[in-house]
């Protein structure tokens, strides 16, 4: 362990280091260990147990009795359509409008830089957004949550500061190779911006994976909600008072152990996507490509 | 809560502009299909009507669009359904959109009647007055109580159809009956044997496991009002809600000096560790588990829920009885009385007169036994079985294909609906009606239901919360009990707090 070299000041510095980041470590992992745990709990052992640290009974009824159910599986599938085409669609708007506004050549980029500006500035908010999709007969269909937020100026201008990095003379280098603009785009720059790709990419996906809002408001057929429409709707109790204005008719909402197991199943595929994509996060290939 | 209202006007004036120019250009929208008749099973000769509707639902997954039971309920109706489900967490958020941007359903469900975005759109014509149509429907006169139709007006005029509830056996204590008997003492009828009750519960060992692991009473409360606790300001005021009639003449629940005896009786039970030591932060399912998990002895609940407890009970206590859940009749003379309705669904202006008709003759139809029936118990073979003359409801299929969500839309009040469920065993069903049918005598209603005073909409939120901050504080005990007797002489000069109560007053008056 390298952290045990040094003076001794060096040395207690360090291990209070470890010590005190390793305990917050653990307290953010806790919640997530809790869930965990208890979707695999069997689920009258959670109802006796305070507090289940390590279930006594192992269970995966939860897991059994939500991927039986057509509902689930179709969420997901919507949410993964929406992650794939959704982030494709993203991607290809906002890095070929971030890459034509970062060349200089371009005349007018800055009318249009302004009118991007414009729109991280003020939005229009729910309502105007809603009629416009009303407008475009776009209510209940799956594309109104992909087209509607299909970039932000946000990540245009981010990007757009990635691609000012990339030389000038790179471009002319290619060009004089015999590369038009759409090949020198695709064929150079793009290989070489993967680490912003990768970075957008992740952004977008978990950004469409989460969908929530968009999708309870211009989505009505149950059959075509994300999952996390469907998730909000297990997990919160509408019964929010056992007093008041309750319904008679209400049903009782699912057990802990089948909301935390739903949890899981939300956040796993999500999860698996950071490794892959971390790789591209390290370095860029930048260097050495080129000598002034 | 004041954000909320800013988010109200806001939307508040967008819905009269939009709803406006809605009405103006709604008369095309008429979706009555002349197309060719494909001559379905019934004798029929008409088309059905094509109606859209929007509801929220409870079920963990909507009704399926190709469900059986919308299909046998579309055959009966002669009706081709749209239905939106929301999501009932979000329905607020949703309506509001709706109503702003003008794209409303033929029938659309307005959970608070008595909401100002609603009050303020139906005053300015954006809902259809059901009232002069209502007599050529008999099913849907008779089988809804006209205290609900009363209840629901505004203006004299009926801007939907109520969705009726029965309003007797709403939420009361329910307590472990086993416990009770373990620990030798009587069902209580008073505060005092309230008390004695909860402390045997909590420190005589009534589930006799040898533990100390047991509390009197679970509950919680909610940042504007006090939840599941609500009821022990109920026995001591003798008021449902937060106004009294007091000699003709409304009064405040909180100037009321039995107010401050709640207070006490509530203090003097935490202190002696009766109710959770962290009520204020429990949520209404964490105080279910401590019920359900067999912790607490005493809880807030309608007896029709028992289901799930019993439930749950079963599996952790053996040989656990149903009848061991004992919903008590009234203390100190006092129960809840339900309003008899929850919501309406609401006809929009957009709707042409013709098909006003047909969606009211569509309701009529439906609210008749045999067409109610097909979500009360869902479809024979599918959803129950008749076995010696019994129907057997076949619980999982029924949550499944979410049968119980079109009592969303359509409901025929059941006056037990509230008490017992066809699940239950035999005697327990006896049990809790004949409970219910004594807690008549008692239950008090809420008199402030359906009053509007333009006051409270601004002011009553804030007051409601600062309310329940200092009850909450005083039962923690960081606030001495004196600090109500200040808190309710300044609130009595309060100028905002005048008006309200005369307007209140008015309003109850010209009832």
């Amino acid at each position: 362990m390298i952290t045990l070299k040094g003076s001794l000041g060096e040395r207690v510095f360090n291990i209070s280091n470890i010590v005190v980041l390793g305990l917050v470590a653990i307290l953010t992992a806790f919640p997530v260990y809790y869930v965990f745990v208890v979707s695999f709990t069997d689920p009258t052992e959670y109802l006796q147990k305070s507090l289940v640290l390590f279930p006594d009974n192992w269970s995966l009824a939860s897991y059994r009795y939500l991927l039986s159910t057509s509902a689930f599986i179709q969420s997901m599938g919507v949410s993964a359509f929406l992650a794939t085409v959704g982030t494709s669609c993203s991607l290809l708007v906002t890095s070929s409008l971030a890459y034509a506004l970062s060349r200089r050549r371009f005349r007018g980029r800055r009318v249009i830089l302004l009118f991007i500006l414009f729109t991280i500035l003020f939005s229009p908010g729910i309502i105007p957004n809603y009629l416009l999709v009303k407008e475009l007969g776009l209510i209940n269909n799956i594309w109104s949550v992909i087209l509607v937020s299909l970039s932000s100026g946000w990540y245009v201008i981010l990007m757009k500061g990635f691609f000012d990095s990339i030389p000038e003379s790179l471009v002319e280098a290619a060009t004089i190779d015999g590369c038009n603009d759409i090949s020198a785009w695709f064929r150079i720059v793009l290989p070489l911006s993967l680490p912003a790709i990768a970075a957008f990419g992740l952004f977008f996906a978990v950004a469409y994976w989460n969908q929530y809002f968009n999708a309870l408001l211009y989505l009505n057929e149950s059959s075509k909600w994300p999952i996390q429409v469907l998730l909000q709707n297990m997990l919160i109790d509408s019964s929010s008072s056992s007093l008041g204005e309750v319904d008679p008719l209400v049903q009782p909402p699912p057990s802990e152990t089948l909301k935390m197991a739903a949890v899981v199943i939300a956040i796993v595929p999500i999860l698996l996507v950071y490794p892959f994509l971390q790789k591209h996060f390290a370095k860029g290939v930048m260097i050495g490509s080129l000598k002034e | 809560m004041g954000k909320c209202n800013k988010k109200f006007i806001l939307v508040l004036t967008l819905i009269m502009s939009l709803l406006l120019s809605a009405c103006n250009s709604g008369e095309s929208t008429s979706s009555t299909n002349e197309s060719k008749n494909e001559g379905e099973g019934d004798s029929k000769s008409e088309e059905p009507t094509e109606i859209r509707i929007m509801s929220h639902f409870f079920n963990p997954t909507p009704p399926s669009d190709d469900s059986e039971v919308k299909q046998e309920i579309e055959k009966a109706t002669n009706t081709k359904l749209n239905i939106e489900w929301v999501s009932a967490n979000n329905y607020a958020d949703k309506l509001n959109v709706m109503l702003a941007s003008g794209d409303l359903p033929d029938l659309v469900l307005i959970p608070d009647p008595f909401h100002p975005v609603f009050r303020k759109a139906a005053e300015q014509g954006a809902f259809w007055d059901v009232s002069p149509f209502i007599d050529e429907y008999p099913n849907l006169k008779s089988k809804i109580d006209q205290i609900a139709w009363d209840l629901t007006t505004i203006n004299g005029a009926n801007y939907g159809i109520p969705r009726p509830r029965p309003s007797e056996g709403d939420t009361f204590f329910v307590l472990r009956k086993d416990w009770l008997e373990n620990v030798g003492l009587d069902i209580p009828t008073t505060s005092d044997e309230l008390y004695e009750v909860m402390k045997a519960f909590t420190h005589n060992d009534p589930d006799q496991n040898g533990k100390d692991d047991t509390i009197g009473f679970a509950g919680q409360i909610n940042p504007t009002d006090m939840g599941s606790l609500g009821n022990f300001e109920g026995i001591f005021t003798g008021a449902n809600g937060e106004w009294k009639e007091v000699d003709g003449e409304l009064v405040y629940t909180a100037l009321l000096p039995e107010m401050k005896e709640s207070l006490e009786f509530l203090t003097k039970a935490y202190n002696d560790g009766l109710i959770p030591a962290d009520f204020a932060s429990l949520q209404v399912s964490q105080v279910k588990e401590m019920f359900q998990g067999s912790k607490a002895g005493m809880m807030s609940e309608k007896s029709g829920a028992f289901q799930e407890n019993y439930d749950a009970l079963s599996k952790i206590v053996p040989d656990f009885d149903f009848l061991n859940l004992y919903p008590l009749t009234h203390i100190n003379n006092y129960n809840p009385k339900g309003p008899g309705f929850s919501g309406m669904n609401a006809i929009p202006k957009s709707v042409p007169e013709e098909k006003v008709k047909k969606i009211l003759a569509m309701m009529d139809r439906w609210v008749q036994d045999d067409v109610f029936n097909l979500h009360k118990q869902g479809i024979e073979g599918i959803h129950h079985k008749v076995e010696n003359g019994e129907v057997v409801i076949d619980t999982e299929k029924m949550v499944q294909d979410a049968v119980a969500d079109f009592n969303q839309i359509v409901y025929v009040s059941d006056p037990y609906a509230s008490t017992v469920k066809p699940t239950f065993p035999e005697e327990a069903q006896k049990l809790y009606a004949e409970i219910q049918d004594e807690r008549v005598n008692t239950s008090v209603a809420n008199v402030s239901l359906g009053l509007y005073s333009e006051t409270a909409q601004t002011y009553l939120p804030e007051l409601q919360k600062k309310t329940m901050d200092l009850k909450t504080k005083i039962i923690l005990g960081r606030e001495s009990i004196d600090a109500w007797d200040d808190y309710v002489e300044n609130l009595q000069k309060d100028q905002n707090f005048i008006e309200m109560t005369e307007e209140m007053n008015e309003a109850y008056k010209a009832r």
